[in-house]
């Protein structure tokens, strides 16, 4: 995000609509990593709370499994699936951006200082301190590590990516999760980029009006609130409204709802949801046990 | 025994207003986005649980809890499923917050007044490090993939163990930035007019005429 800062400065100085309108396009972009892919896939036509359930299971199991080869397998069978169901671009670039950094500092620290690191893996020469050595003990705490938040990642994103938010709200709902529960969440995910672009204006106007990016840092601080405060009172303002509008449709009214979505909830849903829970049940029992 | 704590439940209840539920979004939303200005202003912290605590202020510490929690859910939707563990912490952060709202903290009369702002961001700290360090050593190994990781690694090389490594990472950090939200957020607050605040916030804050000496 620190080039953006520079970038609208070049693009005034040729500024025409379409410009406008790309920048704003970036800054939806930006924050809304990965979406729904649609597509006909089993993954896509699994009830969403079954791919949820199933998700949580994994990562129990990948959390409570000793070493990296069990997290590692599992990860594999899930880039098999996320292939099949056709989005592995998308998780996979997902994957790499967090797990890329993660990767390089867990193996490079852990490989180095990790305080039961005995068996040196390899050693290479380097100038002012002699020798720098790795060890396998911390490479492979740090290969775990990694591959239970690959297990994680590729799940939870496969899950995302493949369930349409509505479709995940009206599931949810079914399955006894409160409809104001599943209206905030819905309204945060859709308030955001909103929220951004308004935030955006805001700071491009401020500028206008000499908002000093390089100030002191407790004018700096300031400025964030001076920043914060319009888009606070600008949304509070128009929360009234908004309350009211859920008021009038029976926002805090008890007893059953209809949806005008339908969410197929089959038996190999419900028998996968089973499965999943007692495998990770079985897979701590397994561990706990002495 | 029984009557006292229905009654607490009612009250809790009663917090969960229609202007609540709408406010829980927009918090969620401030968290976001703040992370946005922050990177814009070059401000050295990462300032993400204003949202979190702004809510706590104006609406209670359990809508607070709820924004929290909400928060991390979203992000682990839009940036990274690895932000859903943290989900804890963001409620812990809303639940000591909004208690000290509720005690008074956030009325501020007199310059002096302004320490108490400091201890509420020292305690928020503190919850916000007890918490989430199990979280980083059970599930990440110590590490995140950002720039405090060197700090890890600095204390590692200096031969602490990883807990400790990881705690003197964080004792470094979190002050200043829950110190620095803490007061944000209060500034923010205060800037919203009385009219549209919550009963609870206007509770909370006190009244303006009181800041006016």
């Amino acid at each position: 995000m620190s080039t953006p800062s520079a970038n609208p400065k070049a693009e005034t100085d040729t500024a025409t609509d379409i410009d406008v309108e790309a920048l704003i396009e970036n800054a939806e972009g930006a924050d809304s990593l990965f979406e729904y892919r649609p597509g006909s896939s089993v993954l896509h036509r699994l009830n969403p709370v079954t791919k949820l359930v199933c998700s949580l299971a994994l990562v129990v199991i990948a959390f409570t499994l000793p070493n990296f080869w069990g997290p590692l397998a599992l990860s594999v069978v899930l880039l098999g699936l996320v292939l099949l169901a056709g989005v592995a671009k998308p998780v996979l670039a997902a994957v790499l951006a967090v797990g890329a950094p993660l990767a390089l500092s867990l193996v490079v620290i852990q490989g180095l200082f990790y305080p039961e690191n005995e068996t040196v893996l390899v050693a290479i020469g380097v100038p002012v301190i002699d020798q720098l050595a790795f060890y396998s003990e911390g490479v492979e705490f740090a290969l775990l590590v990694l591959f239970r938040l690959t297990v994680l990642m590729i799940a939870l994103l496969g899950t995302i990516v493949t369930t349409h938010p509505k479709k995940l709200t009206v599931a949810l709902m079914e399955k006894g999760v409160s409809s104001k529960i599943a209206y905030v969440f819905m309204a945060a995910l859709q308030f955001i980029p909103q929220m951004q672009r308004r935030a955006r204006s805001i700071l491009d106007a401020q500028q206008a009006r000499g908002l000093d990016t390089t100030a002191s840092l407790a004018s700096r601080l300031k400025s964030y609130v001076a920043l914060m405060a319009p888009l606070l009172i600008g949304t509070l303002i128009a929360t009234e409204t908004r309350a009211l509008a859920l008021e009038s449709r029976g926002f805090t009214r008890k007893g059953e709802r209809t949806y005008l979505l339908d969410v197929s909830d089959g038996t190999f849903d419900r028998a996968l949801r089973w499965l999943s829970v007692l495998a990770a049940i079985a897979v701590v029992v397994w561990r706990v046990a002495p | 025994m029984a009557g006292e704590s229905s009654s607490i439940t009612e009250r809790a209840s009663e917090r969960f207003t229609t202007l609540a539920w709408v406010l829980i979004p927009v918090a969620v939303g401030i968290n976001v986005v703040g992370g946005t200005v922050t990177n814009f202003l070059r401000i050295p912290v990462y300032l993400d649980v204003i949202g979190t605590i702004l809510l706590a202020l104006l609406a209670g510490p359990l809508v607070g809890a709820v924004g929290g929690i909400l928060t991390n859910l979203v992000l682990g939707v839009t940036r990274s499923p690895t932000i859903i563990p943290f989900a804890v912490v963001n409620a812990a952060i809303a639940l000591v917050a909004g208690f000290f709202a509720m005690r008074g903290w956030f009325r501020i009369h007199e310059t002096r007044d302004y320490a108490k702002l400091a201890g509420v961001g020292v305690v928020v700290a503190l919850t916000s490090i007890v918490i989430s360090l199990p979280i980083v050593v059970t599930l990440f190994g110590g590490l995140t993939g950002t720039a405090p990781d060197i700090v890890v690694g600095a204390f590692l090389a200096a031969g602490f163990d990883l807990v400790p490594a990881v705690l003197a990472s964080q004792l470094v950090i979190e002050p200043i930035d829950k110190i620095s939200s803490v007061v944000i957020a209060y500034f923010i607050a205060k800037s919203v007019p009385e009219r549209y605040r919550p009963s609870f916030g206007q509770r909370a804050l006190g009244r303006d005429r009181d800041r006016d000496r």
